[in-house]
């Protein structure tokens, strides 16, 4: 009996439209919607099918909450195949679909199918191995995508690993990643090896690429800086002493910001950085040489700039993935731009 | 100037009386071992345990491996700077015990009065299972000294005492009283060759910051010496010698005593190359300014020998990493080639930019393989050396369940994915 | 936005608009050698040109 998950928004559930987009997990222990369509199309190979309905707004608000049901529900009804979707270009259920089965995928190993439209944002946030089979952008394909589901559960519940890479090949987005293999020669071996090429004047390749980052348009001031406010951010992890939010020394998950109302300087003893990046004792002797107030203040008494925030905002950079750091970036550039904030001074270690 | 190696390997480790070698089988005594540590382990107590490889053991809380090397005839002791006023190494002979290693696993007595740079990093051995391949010292045996500090002892004393402690044990059981042992020989030199084979010279960047973190040659810290040229068979005699807890990405001491970077070039000096000799370099240097100067220094080292290439590898990552580019664009801007490993940060989801810093120069990269990607680790039967794993600082974990990690929970996992052949590929 | 940091190559590569070279990464915006008074004019002589940086129009990265 080859046991199937399939994890559903509240709308192909049955539960609601988007009113019900914040409807929590639930567990049914039969298949639903398109689900009974793909069951009955396997009903040969003896499949046993249960269901995981989530609302969208729910798994992108309450995630972690959302993954220990669903973890909960897994260890129960031990599955053998995850799929979730057909999605389409829906962008918050394509995510949905995208990171349940990659954390399905990296967790229990069983193979993880979803289906995409190539422009759906939850291309973004497939981990490795999960099957996205190409879909148009609507509900008009979906009998031809369930067609596929289906040609590729049968490879899979025949244990045809060939025949699953061919239908990757042939019917899954192209989504390029970059991930760890194994070859049978060592790093010094192929490093003498590239040299020996490059200087016999041999052709090589370069086995890393290098990645150009993409350029963003660069804002300028829209108004003299005598009438401008400036809020001070920083990576440095500078926390007030005890950290009281708990923010961590190496890839901050969230940014804090903390009140400077009132205060001409930062005074030793009243915070601390943490952070494993760089020797933080002598910030800590005077937290001004990481995020620095006490010059911020004397110029704006020098009416240099108009007025500087009441608050700073501090996350931890070191060993962090820049698309967590441009995630924290955005929503510090959204509160600021909410607070009328018109430029910012950011310090990095 | 020539090292001659006398190197035994062993297939048979166990406790005895003695401590001695007998063919390929070593036994060691725990009463010897202790007689010989008692005036360095003041208030630490020692477990003494053996592991064998493909054990379905696990070491945890690893601070470093040390290779049994010990002189028989030549100038100075091996570790010099440790144990004897200093003399130069890498000449006469030296025995080692070349599939042993002493293992030193603990945790600092007062770990939270560390800032949070010089906190040593989690790192486990896997001696089987899927990390293996990704952990150091799984294909060794090991003598594993886990260490227990009393409160009293301070950070810095136990720092010291761990590292005497390892390096005496290692010097020692090179010693051992040996019967009907074969080594096998092996000649360290860079005799004259044929002019018209290129000239390579091997960049070796450590890492050498501040206590914990810190890389030490003759006994000196790296962060306060200047790059230097150094015969391969000085790190044979354990020239190099590391301080640095910072797991994943240390080069263990053992390693740097067996580096196979120094071991491939010679196996091709006079037949593919004429290898140089070993450039010694420090990363992490505290502004762009002097990261920028360290690699005109490491250029104008590596042209002073006449260098036609270089091979180039690093300990660590992050801001290191722009030590080695300016290092590496340094040497192209000289006209010397450059072939430069790293490993790459991919993300787990493999979509983040491969490197911290890649500057237009550095077109000839070896990868590692991507150390952010999850791995489902499975247990092992028994855990050695700790109770509970520090994810690093995030959370703790029961080493005897299993969990998704990436490699930088394994000990010396950089260099070692590089010895296992791994690198990072797009794929779909 | 103004980026004031040691790893000024970094920063041109990821595209910021505007970066001012700071001290060592330890403390990009200190200069702990120097007695308190002295520090400190030296960190508003930094912070004045990291301001008169913003009032620069800036197409692509620059470092000031």
């Amino acid at each position: 009996m080859i046991k199937v998950l399939h994890y559903l928004n509240q709308f192909f559930a049955g539960i609601g439209g988007e009113e019900e987009a914040g409807h929590d997990v639930v567990f049914l222990p039969r298949a639903v919607g398109v689900g009974a369509e793909i069951e009955k199309a396997l009903k040969a190979h003896g499949v046993e099918f249960a269901t995981i309905a989530c609302g969208d707004n729910y798994f992108h608000e309450a995630e972690g909450t959302a993954l220990q049901v669903i973890r909960a529900s897994i260890d129960q009804f031990h599955p053998d195949i995850f799929i979730a979707g057909p999605a389409f270009n829906a962008g918050r259920y394509g995510i949905a679909c995208a990171k349940v089965c990659s954390w399905v995928r990296d967790n229990w190993q069983i193979p993880a199918i979803t289906a995409l439209h190539e422009n759906n944002p939850g291309t973004q946030e497939i981990g490795r191995y999960v099957f996205v089979i190409q879909t148009g952008a609507s509900t008009a394909s979906m009998a031809e995508t369930l067609k596929r589901v289906v040609l590729l559960m049968e490879k899979l519940i025949a244990g045809d690993d060939s025949g699953a890479a061919n239908f990757r090949a042939e019917y899954c987005l192209p989504i390029p990643r970059r991930f760890t293999v194994r070859t049978d020669k060592a790093d010094y071996v192929r490093a003498v090896e590239l040299l020996l090429a490059k200087l016999r004047g041999q052709p090589y390749e370069s086995e890393i690429p290098r990645v150009e980052s993409e350029q963003h348009a660069i804002p300028n001031l829209t108004l003299g800086l005598k009438d401008s406010t400036i809020a001070l951010v920083t990576e440095g992890g500078l926390v007030p002493k005890g950290n009281p939010d708990r923010l961590e020394s190496s890839r901050g998950s969230r940014y804090f910001k903390y009140s400077i109302d009132g205060r001409d300087g930062l005074e030793r003893g009243e915070f601390e950085a943490m952070h494993t990046g760089y020797d933080t004792s002598t910030v800590d002797q005077d937290p001004d040489r990481i995020v620095p107030l006490d010059a911020m203040r004397v110029l704006e008494k020098e009416q240099r700039f108009k007025k500087l925030h009441d608050h700073y905002f501090v996350t931890t950079g070191t060993g962090a993935m820049p698309s967590k750091m441009a995630e924290l970036g955005s929503g510090i550039a959204d509160e600021l731009a909410g607070a009328g904030i018109n430029a910012v001074l950011l310090t990095a270690t | 100037m020539e090292l001659s190696l006398l190197d035994y390997s062993i297939d048979e480790i166990q406790w005895g009386e003695r401590t001695t070698l007998r063919g390929k089988s070593l036994t060691l005594s725990v009463a010897e071992l202790a007689e010989l540590l008692g005036d360095l382990s003041h208030g630490i107590h020692i477990d003494y345990e053996l592991v064998r490889p493909g054990e379905s053991k696990r070491i945890v809380h690893v601070l470093d491996t040390v290779l049994p090397i010990a002189k028989l005839s030549g100038s100075g002791t091996t570790f010099p700077g440790f144990n004897d006023c200093a003399k130069l190494v890498g000449t006469g002979k030296t025995a080692r015990l070349k599939n042993l290693l002493v293992t030193v696993a603990g945790r600092f007595p007062q770990f939270e009065s560390l800032t949070p740079i010089e906190k040593p990093r989690e790192g486990i051995i896997d001696m089987a299972g899927i990390g293996a391949p990704y952990c150091y010292g799984s294909d060794y045996f090991h003598l594993v000294l886990t260490l227990s500090p009393d409160p009293s002892v301070s950070n810095a004393a136990f720092d010291q005492a761990l590292r005497m402690m390892s390096l005496r044990c290692a010097s020692f059981l090179a010693e051992v009283a040996k019967t009907d042992s074969e080594p096998e020989k092996r000649l360290i030199a860079l005799r004259a060759v044929n002019h018209d084979l290129p000239k390579v010279a091997l960049i070796y960047q450590v890492q050498s910051q501040l206590c914990c973190s810190r890389t030490f040659y003759y006994g000196e810290e790296i962060s306060k010496t200047l790059p230097t040229c150094v015969h391969p068979a000085e790190f044979f005699d354990g020239a190099v010698v590391s301080g640095n807890f910072k797991s994943e990405r240390k080069i263990p001491t053992s390693l740097h005593c067996d580096s196979p970077f120094i071991t491939e070039l010679l196996d091709r000096h006079g037949e593919s190359l004429n290898f140089l000799g070993v450039i010694l370099s420090r990363g992490y240097n505290d502004s762009f300014e002097q990261k920028k100067k360290q690699g005109l220094w490491v250029a104008r080292l590596a042209r002073n020998l006449g260098a036609d290439g270089v091979v180039a590898f690093m300990e660590g990552t992050g801001n290191g990493t722009v030590d080695f580019m300016q290092t590496v664009k340094a040497c192209e801007d000289e006209g010397i080639k450059t072939a430069a490993v790293l490993h790459e940060s991919n993300g787990p989801k493999g979509y983040e930019r491969p490197l911290v810093d890649h500057p237009k120069e550095a077109d000839g990269m070896i990868s590692r393989g991507n150390v952010s990607e999850k791995i489902y680790i499975p247990p092992l039967a028994t855990v050695i050396g700790g109770k509970e794993l520090d994810l690093h600082l995030k959370a703790k974990h029961d080493p005897h369940l299993p969990f998704l990690f990436d490699p930088t929970i394994y000990f010396g996992s950089y260099s070692k994915m590089g010895s296992s052949g791994f690198r990072a590929e797009y794929e779909n | 936005m103004v980026l004031i940091t040691c790893l000024s190559n970094v920063a041109a590569q990821v595209g910021v608009g505007r970066i001012l070279s700071g001290n060592k990464f330890h403390y990009p915006v200190g200069q702990p050698e120097l007695p308190a008074p002295e520090e400190l004019r030296w960190r508003v002589a930094l912070i004045e040109k990291a301001l008169a940086s913003l009032e620069t129009v800036v197409k692509e990265p620059k470092v000031f």
